[in-house]
């Protein structure tokens, strides 16, 4: 019943600019992966951030039945981990010590940092990278990875923390297409061997179809729709929110496809 | 047509790692890099030595190491003059180099990381100018916070004016959206306005009060005694484990401020809280010796190129190499001209501005 993730009437203003207005959404269940879509300014990064409790926000957002408008900073975000896209340039760490910091920045966690070597999380960053098929990239200094293998990093890092909630902004641009399938299917994998209530924002509609098990789409700060991808997309729904003339259609394995054929005319 | 097909089967990367490293081998390797940063850590200790040792025997009236020895352990039997050089002379003067040097170090180190900018440091950013201006009034016109002792009131004046800077900058970066150049222009201007507002006391002020000032526009040692060391010790004494608590926290803004934040660091409280060591560092530093410039710019860079951007031995690393460049200069200072020893902060900005410009050169080539 309280299971999830539940956000109502959520709302959020940049100064008087309201980006989004009165969000209302069903439960986002654990161990699902729900892809954040719409176009650009839609509210998606503004939605994730205030669920992370990085903006201000209106209304209530509760977690296994937990109100978290009231929870510090550190409470927060022992549950929620929010991954944004960048990271600043000329960092000077290595893989492993940014899965570190990562783990040991909260001041109210449990597991302390221990000594100067850090011996029981470096075993557990050890084992996380291995999971994640990146342990080779463990010494690597983060400003000399790809972009794919830094999206990794940063995966892991969020990880690390064995957060409730993941919300990644858009892990997958200026991805090839090797790295985003891999990103995407070491999200759904981790999602559902941890329970996590996982949102990402992505652009790409083939993707989300493909790899999230829900969609909500956004325009203006508000939910055009919301639902499984092969239901909630279809070309009114894309009309409505990108402006293009666009086929949803099934390939020869019965996957569907998003097909644009032009803008809309208005 | 046939990667889709491909992709549509998998699961797993498709592309294997090239190799993987096993979870022993790679706890062992980062041991082995912790070692090694201490080792650094080591090796810069006892790079201080070495100069405090150098910097104790060098001076216009020789010193053997020998004498030198004597005269510290046994100074009651040592002739009047030596014991005069050795215990008030070279001594203050030397320790103070190592202690303003790891303040200045400590003080650039944090200050990076908390503006997010490699060209931040108490110097090039105004905190110095700032402090300066706030012991100029304290000198020439006589003002200062009421219910300060007037022998404070050339340091806290220094403090007062080093904070106000160190938040308007903080401000600017955050609230004004500037980008990290729009930050240095922002200092820079600092630097300039206080500059000439001391140009101006200095303009107004009494022959005796401007032969004051001189000193802080040059930045030198020859002022150190041993009750300014104790205070300057003391503070460093309070700084240091309140940085060294936020090493983690600190680390983790390096990975930008949203990151941090998610990862449950309190960035404002964070920020606000390093400022504040930084103002106390800087502050301290200028009333003491004047402004010296680079110390707190050039040795965050060593400190990083050595052992990377984790905190917990990036900031000892910074401050330790502070303290060992400081030291050689004050070293230089007495040995560049014969028989005079010019201000360390020429000698200084000398070494730092060359760096000073290479930092900006690679800073601009990324951006």
């Amino acid at each position: 019943m309280s299971a999830g993730l539940h956000i109502a009437d959520l709302s959020v203003a940049y100064g008087r600019r309201r980006v989004i207005g009165g969000l209302t959404l069903p439960a986002l269940q654990p161990g699902t992966v729900t892809a954040v879509l719409g176009p650009n300014g839609s509210g998606k990064s503004t939605l994730l951030r205030a669920l992370a409790g990085l903006v201000r926000s209106g209304g209530s957002v509760s977690l296994e039945g937990q109100a978290l408008e009231r929870a510090s900073l550190a409470e927060r975000a022992r549950r929620i981990v929010y991954l944004p896209q960048a990271l600043p340039a000329a960092v000077h760490l290595r893989v492993i010590e940014s899965l570190l910091a990562a783990r040991n920045a909260s001041p109210h966690d449990a597991r302390a940092g221990d000594g100067l070597r850090a011996e029981s999380a470096v075993q557990e960053a050890a084992v996380l990278l291995q999971r994640l098929g990146i342990d080779h990239l463990a010494m690597r200094h983060l400003d000399e990875l790809s972009g794919g293998q830094a999206q990794l990093a940063g995966l892991a890092q969020a990880l690390i923390r064995q957060p409730q909630v993941l919300l990644l902004d858009e892990p997958l641009s200026a991805l090839d297409l090797n790295h985003q399938f891999h990103v995407m299917s070491l999200v759904r994998e981790e999602t559902a061997r941890h329970r996590m209530v996982t949102l990402v924002v992505l652009h790409d509609l083939g993707i989300a179809l493909r790899h999230a098990d829900r969609v909500l789409v956004l325009r203006d700060g508000q939910r055009m729709a919301d639902g499984p991808p092969a239901e909630a997309i279809d070309p009114a729904l894309l009309a409505r929110v990108y402006g293009v003339q666009a086929r949803v259609e099934r390939c020869s394995r019965g996957l569907p496809q998003v097909i644009v054929d032009g803008l809309s005319t208005r | 047509m046939n990667a889709i097909a491909g992709l549509q089967g998998a699961t797993a990367p498709v592309v294997p790692p090239l190799h993987t490293t096993s979870q022993a081998s790679l706890q062992q390797a980062y041991r082995r890099l912790a070692g090694l940063r201490l080792l650094v850590l080591a090796a810069l200790a006892t790079g201080i030595v070495a100069a405090l040792l150098l910097d104790f025997t060098t001076g216009p009236s020789g010193l053997s190491l020998a004498q030198l020895g004597e005269t510290l352990l046994d100074a009651a039997h040592a002739p009047p003059a030596l014991r005069v050089i050795v215990w008030d002379i070279r001594m203050p003067y030397a320790l103070m180099a190592v202690a303003v040097g790891l303040a200045l170090g400590l003080a650039g180190a944090e200050m990076q990381t908390v503006l997010a900018n490699p060209l931040a440091s108490p110097f090039t950013l105004g905190l110095s100018s700032a402090a300066a201006f706030g012991a100029a009034l304290a000198i020439v016109l006589d003002w200062s916070l009421p219910g300060i002792p007037a022998a404070w009131a050339v340091p806290a004046n220094a403090f007062l004016f080093a904070m106000a800077s160190a938040l308007l900058l903080d401000l600017v970066a955050r609230w004004g959206g500037m980008s990290a150049t729009g930050v240095v222009l922002f200092g820079i201007a600092l630097v300039f306005s206080f500059n000439a507002l001391v140009s101006l006391l200095q303009f107004v002020a009494t022959a005796e009060a401007l032969q004051g000032l001189v000193f802080w526009t040059m930045g030198s040692l020859s002022r150190a005694t041993w009750p300014k060391l104790a205070v300057l010790a003391v503070a460093l004494a309070v700084v240091v484990p309140f940085s060294l608590a936020n090493a983690w926290r600190l680390t983790a803004l390096r990975l930008g401020e949203d990151r941090a934040a998610s990862f449950g660091v309190d960035v404002r409280r964070l920020r606000l809280g390093a400022l504040l060591r930084i103002s106390l560092l800087a502050a301290l530093s200028v009333a003491f010796v004047g402004s010296i410039g680079f110390i707190g710019l050039v040795a965050p860079h060593i400190a990083r190129r050595l052992v990377g951007d984790d905190h917990r031995f990036y900031l000892p690393a910074a401050a330790l190499t502070g303290a060992l460049v400081l030291s050689l200069a004050s070293v230089a200072s007495k040995t560049l001209i014969g028989g005079v020893v010019i201000p360390v902060g020429i000698v200084t900005s000398l070494v730092g501005i060359p760096f000073f410009l290479a930092i900006v050169l690679r800073t601009r080539g990324r951006a």
